[in-house]
């Protein structure tokens, strides 16, 4: 599913036009980035978790020249499902 | 330990930005992760532009051993989400560390730095093999070493630029003192 016809599908649930849908949909965005570059973890009951993790820094080697480099650290976004939210997925519920 | 919030906090940014009612905000956030897990089940991929992708994976039934009670277990075929991050919300996360860039290391860093144990030896070449690609998981080096022995070299020629400074500086007084007054330095020199 594309963001076109997630947007789609999505003003057909709420009943706004697409424009509104695309404006409420940054809105969330935006929300939710700045909580989370707060170092906040946000939890979406029945969906799942967002949450900003550190990845240290590590050396790594080129494979095709075997030079040793030094890989800086970085913060990634990890999202981790409910229970719930895992067990409908697999249609257990 | 961190802060863990709920959709309260967004549903009161979204009434703030958008003026919707504290219900519709409510709807609309309730709306957007539901028709995002309907897309993942009808389509097993969803974009949200400014999140990133969203997609369902097949894993194959494994068997595996018990943490617990050492048995042997096997682990059903099922489905699981992975999440991989928009690459402009990537880089606006990782803002505090855009300074830092991928360092090649020199093979004398690598000697200093490196210094295995036997047994973390055995797992890297095992690693290599079953992989096909030789990487390095547990190593002493890191950022702040690598600052900290250049705070040392920067240091060490602060303090030789004192030293000659110093020297010129007694030079200059007594050149200035054989100039102005040299019957004191004659004195001084004769004593």
């Amino acid at each position: 599913m594309t963001n076109k016809e997630y947007i789609e599908a999505l003003s057909k649930e709420l009943g706004y036009t697409q424009k509104r849908t695309v404006d409420i949909v940054a809105t969330i965005v935006a929300a939710m980035t700045e909580q989370i570059q707060k170092g906040k973890v946000l939890s979406i009951p029945e969906f799942g978790v967002f949450e900003l993790k550190k990845k240290m820094e590590r050396i790594s080697v080129i494979p095709s020249t075997q030079q040793r480099i030094l890989v800086p650290p970085k913060l990634t976004l990890t999202f981790k499902p409910c229970t719930k939210m895992k067990a409908r997925l697999n249609h257990k519920e | 330990m961190r802060e863990i919030i709920g959709l309260e906090n967004l549903v009161t940014v979204l009434c703030q930005r958008t003026e919707i009612s504290d219900t519709e905000a409510l709807l609309s956030l309730q709306k957007f992760f539901s028709v995002l897990e309907r897309g993942l089940v009808e389509e097993e991929s969803v974009r949200v532009k400014g999140l990133g992708i969203f997609k369902l994976i097949d894993v194959e039934n494994r068997k595996s051993i018990s943490i617990q009670t050492g048995k042997e277990i096997e682990i059903k075929s099922h489905k699981k989400i992975s999440f991989s991050v928009d690459s402009g919300l990537k880089d606006f996360l990782n803002k505090p560390y855009s300074h830092y860039e991928v360092v090649g290391l020199g093979e004398k860093l690598t000697l200093n730095l490196e210094t295995k144990t036997e047994k973390e030896d055995s797992f890297l070449d095992k690693k290599k093999d079953e992989k096909g690609v030789s990487f390095v998981t547990k190593r002493k080096t890191s950022y702040n070493e690598i600052d900290k022995e250049l705070e040392t070299e920067g240091k060490i020629n602060r303090i030789v630029m004192w030293i000659i400074l110093f020297l010129l500086f007694l030079l200059m007084t007594l050149g200035l003192l054989f100039l102005m007054a040299p019957e004191i330095l004659e004195q001084l020199l004769y004593e």
